[in-house]
C-alpha cells in the first residue's frame, strides 16, 4: 500500500530543553482515515506541524506522497489541507474574503475558485453568515470556516488537529459526519485525544505517548489488544436482592468474580471461558431473580480500554523503550565504511 | 506563460494585498494619519508667516524625519510574525502552499507602502500649498528637483526604520521588546551620528540640511554624479591603501579635500550619498530577517 505520509526517526528538540517528537515512525497509508492519538502534549501537533513545514526536524526526516516536507516545500503543501486547533482567522475579514485569499495563496485562478468557495460556503453551513466578520464568528462556525479554507485547494490530504475541539453536540456531529464522508476520496489525518471521536470515524490509528508512536495500525488491531474480561449489570433493585443475586451469579462456573457498586453489579470472568455463554448464564440469574435490569455495560469503551492499556504497558517498559537497536559490537563498520551508511 | 508567471505572482500579491488591508483598517495607521495630519496642519498655521518656503518645508519633514513619528514607523514595521495572534495568523498563511521567501517579501513591502503611502498622503498636499500659495514672506528658490530629492530622502529614512523593525520583530518575536531596543537605539545613534556630523547616516543632520538640498536643482545633479565618481575612485584608492597597509604597510592616499563634511552649509548632502547610507543598511535588514525567518521555527 503507497504510503500518503511517512516519517523516518523523526525527531524534534526545542531548545535543547523538550523533546516533543522522539524518534518517531509513522506510515499513514493512502485513503485511510487515521487517527493520531495521544494525551495533551504527547507531540501530536509538533508531528503535523514538521510535516507542514512550519517547524524543521531536529533530526529525521518525513515526507508525503514521496515528497520530502520542509520550510518552502510548496508542493507537499500544496497536497495538504490543514485545519489547526481553534483556528485563528483574520477577524477584519467576511468569510468570502478571506476564502478566496486561501484561493489565491493556492495559486487557483478565479474561474475555479469562485464556484468553489461557493460551493464549500454552501457546504460548511456558512451561508447566512456571509455578511458577517469572521471577528463575530462563535468557535464552531469559525472551525468550519477552517474547515472549508483547507477544502479550497482541493488536497489529496486532510490533516485536522482537533477538529471536534470546542465544539457543541451538533457541531461535532457535523465534522464527524465531514471527515467520513472525506475519507471516502481522500486520505484524512485527525490528531485528537477523544476517544470516542477516533472510535467512530478512524480505520488506522497511531497513539503517541511523549513523544513516540507506541502503536501505529489499523483499528481492529489496536482494539484486538483491549483485556475483555469483565461486564457490568444496572439492575433496579434494593441491596438486598442485590447481594443475593451477586452471591447466584459468583456460583457460574465462567464467573471468576462479582461485586455490587450501588445499583451495579461488576461480573468478572475467569480466564478462557466462552464470553457469550458467561453472559447467557448470567442474565438467566437475574431473571430467575425477577429483578429489572437496566443495561448492560462491556467495560469501558473498547478504544478507551486498548489505548489506557498501551499507554499503561509504555509507562511499565521503562529503560527498554531506549531503541539500543544492534549491539554496538555487532554493528562495527569495516575499516572502510563511512559513517552515513 | 503570462498564465504560468500569474499563477506565480498570484500568492505573494495575494499577500501584499491582504497585509496591506489589514494594515490600512488597523486603529494604529488610521490614528497616525488623525495625528500626521493635525501636527502638519499646526506646523503650517505657526509657521506660515514666520519661515521661508525651505524651512517651512524642512519644518514639516521634521517628525518624520526627527521624532516622534519614528516610534509609529517602528510599531507598524515590526514583522508579521511577533507576537502570538501574529504568529497564530501567519501559521495560518504558511501552512498553504506559500514560501517562506514570498511571505517575508509580500508583508515587507506592504508595511513600505503603508508608511510611504501615510507620509506621503498628508505631506505632499501641504508641500504644494507651501510652495505656490502667495505668502507673506521673501521668497526663496525651491525648486522641484529639491522637493523630489527631499521626498526620496525622508522615504528612504522611513523605509531603513520599517526594514530594521522588521528584522528586529522577525529575529526577537517580541514586538514590544523589538520597538523599545529600536526607538532607544535609533534615538541614541541619531544623536552620536549628528554629534560626529555624518550626514547621509544622522536623520537630525538631514533633516538640517533639508532646506540647502530643497534650493538645488537638476543642473547641480550633474555636479554630484561626478562627484560620485570622485567618491568611488576615493574609496577604491582607500581600500587599496588600507589593504597595502594591511599587507605591506603603505600609507593610505589622501582625501579629496581634505574634508569628509563641510557644516557650515551642508553642501556635501547629495542624494547618491543618502540613498547609500540609507539603501543599504535597508537591503542588510531585509537580508538578515530573510536569513533569521527561513532557518527558525514557527
Amino acid at each position: 500500500m503507497d504510503a500518503a505520509i511517512q516519517t523516518d526517526r523523526l525527531t524534534k528538540v526545542f531548545g535543547n530543553r523538550l523533546i516533543a517528537v522522539n524518534d518517531m515512525n509513522l506510515l499513514v497509508p493512502q485513503g485511510a482515515i487515521f487517527g493520531l492519538l495521544g494525551p495533551n502534549g504527547a507531540g501530536k501537533t509538533t508531528t503535523l506541524r514538521l510535516l507542514l513545514g512550519l517547524q524543521r526536524p531536529t533530526a529525521g526526516r518525513a515526507s508525503v506522497f514521496g515528497r520530502d516536507c520542509g520550510p518552502n516545500a510548496v508542493e507537499v503543501r500544496r497536497s495538504i489541507g490543514y485545519l489547526p486547533t481553534n483556528p485563528q482567522l483574520p477577524g477584519h475579514l467576511r468569510p468570502v474574503d478571506y476564502l478566496d485569499l486561501v484561493g489565491q495563496l493556492c495559486g487557483l485562478p478565479r474561474e475555479t475558485r469562485k464556484p468553489r468557495i461557493a460551493s464549500l460556503i454552501r457546504a460548511v453551513g456558512l451561508l447566512s453568515a456571509t455578511g458577517q466578520k469572521i471577528k463575530d464568528f462563535s468557535t464552531g462556525m469559525a472551525t468550519r470556516l477552517g474547515i472549508a479554507a483547507s477544502l479550497v485547494g482541493d488536497p489529496p490530504l486532510l490533516i485536522w488537529d482537533e477538529p471536534t475541539a470546542g465544539l457543541d453536540p451538533a457541531a461535532r456531529r457535523f465534522s464527524l459526519d465531514l471527515i467520513r464522508e472525506l475519507g471516502k476520496t481522500r486520505t484524512v489525518v485527525v490528531a485528537t485525544h477523544i476517544l470516542g471521536d477516533i472510535d467512530e470515524i478512524c480505520d488506522h490509528v497511531g497513539v503517541m505517548h511523549e513523544g513516540r508512536m507506541i502503536f501505529s495500525g489499523p483499528m481492529r488491531d489496536m482494539k484486538r489488544r483491549l483485556r475483555r474480561e469483565e461486564f457490568t449489570l444496572e439492575v433496579e433493585a434494593d441491596t438486598a436482592p442485590l447481594q443475593q443475586l451477586t452471591g447466584r451469579i459468583t456460583e457460574i462456573e465462567s464467573v471468576a468474580a462479582a461485586r455490587v457498586t450501588g445499583q451495579t453489579i461488576c461480573v468478572q470472568l475467569a480466564p478462557g471461558r466462552d464470553r457469550a455463554a458467561a453472559l447467557s448464564d448470567v442474565l438467566a440469574k437475574v431473571s430467575e431473580a425477577n429483578l429489572p435490569l437496566l443495561a448492560i455495560h462491556s467495560g469501558r469503551n473498547e478504544t478507551e480500554n486498548a489505548y489506557l492499556q498501551l499507554l499503561e504497558e509504555d509507562e511499565s517498559h521503562g529503560f527498554q523503550r531506549f531503541d539500543l537497536g544492534e549491539s554496538p559490537l555487532e554493528s562495527t563498520p569495516p575499516p572502510n565504511s563511512s559513517l552515513e551508511e | 506563460m503570462g498564465m504560468d508567471i500569474k499563477a506565480r505572482i498570484m500568492p505573494g500579491w495575494a499577500i501584499f494585498r491582504h497585509d496591506l488591508g489589514s494594515l490600512a483598517s488597523s486603529w494604529l495607521v488610521r490614528l497616525w494619519l488623525l495625528l500626521s495630519g493635525l501636527t502638519t496642519l499646526f506646523l503650517l498655521a505657526t509657521q506660515w508667516r514666520l519661515c521661508d518656503d525651505s524651512t517651512l518645508i524642512s519644518v514639516l519633514l521634521f517628525p518624520y524625519l526627527v521624532a516622534p513619528w519614528f516610534f509609529v514607523v517602528f510599531m507598524l514595521g515590526v514583522g508579521p510574525v511577533a507576537g502570538a495572534r501574529a504568529e497564530s495568523l501567519s501559521d495560518g498563511i504558511l501552512s498553504r502552499p506559500v514560501t517562506r521567501y514570498e511571505y517575508l517579501l509580500a508583508s515587507w513591502a506592504a508595511r513600505i507602502v503603508t508608511v510611504l503611502g501615510s507620509f506621503l498622503v498628508v505631506v505632499v498636499p501641504a508641500i504644494l500649498l507651501v510652495a505656490f500659495a502667495d505668502r507673506p514672506t521673501p521668497a526663496d528658490p525651491v525648486t522641484t528637483y529639491g522637493i523630489l530629492a527631499a521626498l526620496l530622502v525622508v522615504c528612504l529614512v522611513l523605509a531603513l526604520e520599517v526594514s530594521l523593525a522588521f528584522f528586529l520583530g522577525t529575529a526577537l518575536r517580541r514586538q514590544m521588546v523589538a520597538v523599545a531596543l529600536l526607538a532607544i537605539g535609533w534615538f541614541i545613534s541619531a544623536t552620536v551620528l549628528a554629534t560626529f556630523k555624518l550626514e547621509e547616516l544622522s536623520p537630525i543632520s538631514l533633516n538640517q540640511a533639508m532646506p540647502a538640498m530643497l534650493t538645488q536643482n537638476w543642473d547641480e545633479t550633474a555636479a554630484q554624479t561626478d562627484d560620485f565618481v570622485d567618491y568611488l575612485g576615493n574609496m577604491g584608492g582607500w581600500l587599496s591603501g588600507s589593504s597595502d597597509n594591511y599587507f605591506a604597510g603603505n600609507s593610505s592616499q589622501p582625501k579629496k579635500d581634505g574634508k569628509f563634511f563641510r557644516p557650515e552649509d551642508y553642501a556635501d548632502v547629495t542624494l547618491w550619498k543618502v540613498a547609500l547610507g540609507y539603501g543599504i543598511p535597508t537591503l542588510l535588514s531585509i537580508g538578515l530577517a530573510t536569513a533569521v525567518f527561513c532557518r527558525r521555527d514557527l
